[in-house]
């Protein structure tokens, strides 16, 4: 059985990315009440999380964390969890804006191994509809 | 994304002449040899599915890729130049999808699954899901050429042990090639 760890450290950076930055408490309850908001929300189809492709009915942000969560509760490892922002090059947002990652990590690792990444706007406490992917 | 994302155009599957010289040649690389700009010797990604569609050159419109997916080093500009990495997004496209018989010997390359049964829908096609126990490779012959995320490299093995890949629970899955 899984044991799933929250962990509060930011872990490794992105390979395309600076060190992830850390995020404080009051960042990280904005960051997972505007997740929670957003659960509704469809996914980004760019990639899509589908594990059918042709599938035509859209997965929605919840559908994304139950993807992830279920790899997280079927792994045969201890499973760390972390909220960190990431640099991701050139891909856009504006000033008040940050991609964040939901990240699962088996091992207590420091990987970026799967979860959600989408962009924070800080400005409306929002996630930026659409942004959602799963990875 | 926010905005509309640059319309994919149509997938681009250009398919190597998947030999079995061709795989032999492949044996003993490493992600790092066959991509370099996703993932590294020794990480706790699953790399089958990207090993198998770096051999096809396979980019399904959609499809979570080594360049799009949240920890490459491919730039916003890059983003679908790379190749598939999920095992059920891979599969799941292709024709011919069907539980292996061990009976029936392949002559021509295909596409080989092994997962849980309960990690399976249907069976006309069958259509795998998003448990984590799914590993994918080619099969040829009684071989399977595929990336062992263990070992950190591409192997080959007969199909009777890699119907054991999962133990017990395993099930075979085999299609044509995307």
């Amino acid at each position: 059985m899984a044991v799933l760890l929250l962990a509060t450290s930011a872990g490794a950076a992105a390979a395309n990315s600076a060190e992830p930055r850390m995020l404080d408490d009051g960042e990280a309850i904005k960051v997972v009440e505007a997740l929670s908001r957003a659960s509704t929300q469809p996914l980004s189809d760019d990639p899509s999380c589908k594990a059918d492709l042709s599938d035509p009915r859209p997965m929605s942000v919840a559908d994304g964390l139950g993807v992830a969560l279920l790899k997280a509760v079927t792994s045969e490892e201890a499973t760390g969890l972390t909220l960190q922002c990431v640099d991701r090059a050139g891909y856009p947002k504006t000033e008040s804006q940050e991609y964040c990652a939901l990240n699962f990590a088996t091992g207590g690792g420091a990987e970026m191994e799967y979860g959600l990444i989408f962009l924070m706007d800080w400005q409306t406490g929002a996630v930026v509809e659409g942004s959602v992917e799963c990875y | 994304m926010p905005g509309n994302p640059t319309p994919v155009p149509s997938a681009v599957v250009a398919h190597a002449a998947v030999t079995q010289q061709v795989l032999d040649g492949l044996l003993g690389q490493t992600v790092t040899d066959y991509c370099g700009k996703y993932g590294s010797v020794g990480d706790t990604i699953n790399h089958c599915a990207h090993f198998v569609s770096h051999v096809l050159d396979l980019r399904i419109p959609g499809a979570a890729l080594c360049s799009n997916v949240g920890n490459s080093t491919y730039t916003y500009e890059e983003r679908r130049n790379g190749v598939c990495v999920r095992v059920n997004q891979v599969y799941n496209s292709c024709n011919g999808r069907a539980a292996f018989d061990a009976a029936v010997t392949c002559h021509t390359p295909r596409i080989i699954v092994a997962t849980i049964a309960d990690n399976v829908r249907g069976d006309n096609p069958p259509v795998v899901g998003d448990h984590p126990r799914k590993h994918i490779g080619f099969l040829l012959g009684t071989n399977v050429y595929h990336y062992s995320n263990t070992r950190d490299a591409v192997v080959c093995q007969p199909v009777g042990e890699f119907a054991s890949h999962y133990g017990s629970r395993t099930v075979l899955y085999v299609s044509d090639l995307p």
